[in-house]
């Protein structure tokens, strides 16, 4: 017994009132939901309505505003649990990734021959984060434009919008990063911080693409 | 899940498992399968299932690919290459977990005078 496409689109338009309005799990709770109703319905002979309720009863759990301090907003748990394991990877990949680089920085580059370089690399480095303030930019255009709203785009646009500022200033010079500064301390901390902002940023452009991946798969499908 | 705690470290490698054997497979077929296969002793939840799909296709363990079917749109996994690989490093691990368990729950009596 297969749902008429009224019915498919009654139970989309419940998902979208219960806050997942994201292609890329809207797409599998839609299906799974209207797999198991057509079965209640094929197995236990009952309307569309009884098995939908008893369904959807089942699923509420996983709609239920749910809150992350590593996302910093509330939206169904099923979003919520998927969202904060991917920002919490990514805040420790850039932790260690940001800590190393800083070690390589202060061990290598501060203090050696390569430091008769180091106006050079400063540049590189604005040049780095401009380039990244430009392709964030672009990118956050591009996915509030979208057609498609996906958990990656989600993430992308609410995290990235509080360090498109520090990126930019950062380009312009306004927080020069400190590699050759007397206090090693304070040296660690200059160019640790700009670490993180450029590898956060990186992550940040990995969720776009994720976005436009899959956009690109979703799209692929003939209607 | 019943006697979830148990199951609760083994629901990756029972995934990578069916997707190993299926090829492709999307989330309510998972659970059935799983259900048929265990003649109903362990029915795997929407809130353990997707979480660890999400998981798995973070770690770049799973792929995904969007098919048309009936009038909506279905969801299919599938392991990437080193997802292939991790199975057959996880399903190793699982036989030795096994393997422990039934010694330490079922002693083998030693013959010793």
């Amino acid at each position: 017994m297969k749902l008429t496409t009224e019915q498919i689109d009654c139970i989309n338009q419940t998902l979208i009132a219960k806050g997942l309005n994201f292609d890329d799990l809207k797409v599998e709770v839609l299906d799974h939901i209207a797999t198991e109703i057509e079965e209640k319905m094929q197995n236990a002979n009952c309307t569309f309505d009884v098995a939908f309720k008893e369904v959807l009863e089942k699923w509420e759990p996983e709609f239920k505003p749910s809150f992350s301090g590593f996302i910093g907003f509330t939206n169904p748990r099923i979003m919520t649990v998927k969202c904060h394991k991917i920002v919490k990877r990514q805040f420790l990949t850039a932790i260690v990734t940001s800590t190393l680089l800083t070690l390589v920085f202060l061990l290598f580059v501060r203090n050696s021959s390569l430091g008769l370089f180091l106006a050079d690399i400063q540049v590189t480095l604005r040049l780095l984060v401009l380039l990244e303030f430009g392709l964030v930019a672009v990118a956050w255009i591009l996915i509030w434009r979208s057609k498609h709203q996906t958990t990656y785009g989600y993430l992308m646009k609410k995290k990235s919008a509080g360090i498109m500022i520090f990126l930019l200033m950062m380009g312009i010079g306004l927080f020069p990063v400190k590699i050759n500064h007397p206090d090693v301390k304070i040296a660690f901390v200059s160019v640790c911080a700009a670490m993180a902002y450029i590898v956060i940023t990186g992550i940040y452009l990995k969720l776009a693409y994720k976005h436009f991946e899959f956009v690109k798969k979703i799209s692929l499908v003939k209607p | 899940m019943k006697n979830s705690q148990l199951y609760k470290g083994s629901l990756n490698t029972i995934i990578m498992k069916l997707l190993e054997e299926n090829g492709k497979m999307y989330g309510y077929e998972i659970t059935q399968k799983v259900k048929a296969i265990t003649a109903g002793e362990l029915n795997i939840t929407e809130g353990a299932l997707y979480p660890a799909l999400h998981k798995l296709e973070a770690e770049g363990i799973l792929d995904v690919e969007i098919e048309k079917v009936d009038n909506r749109m279905r969801k299919y996994y599938k392991l990437t290459e080193a997802g292939e690989k991790e199975t057959i490093n996880r399903l190793s691990e699982l036989e030795d977990f096994i393997r422990n368990m039934q010694s330490l729950v079922n002693p083998k009596p030693s013959l010793e005078f």
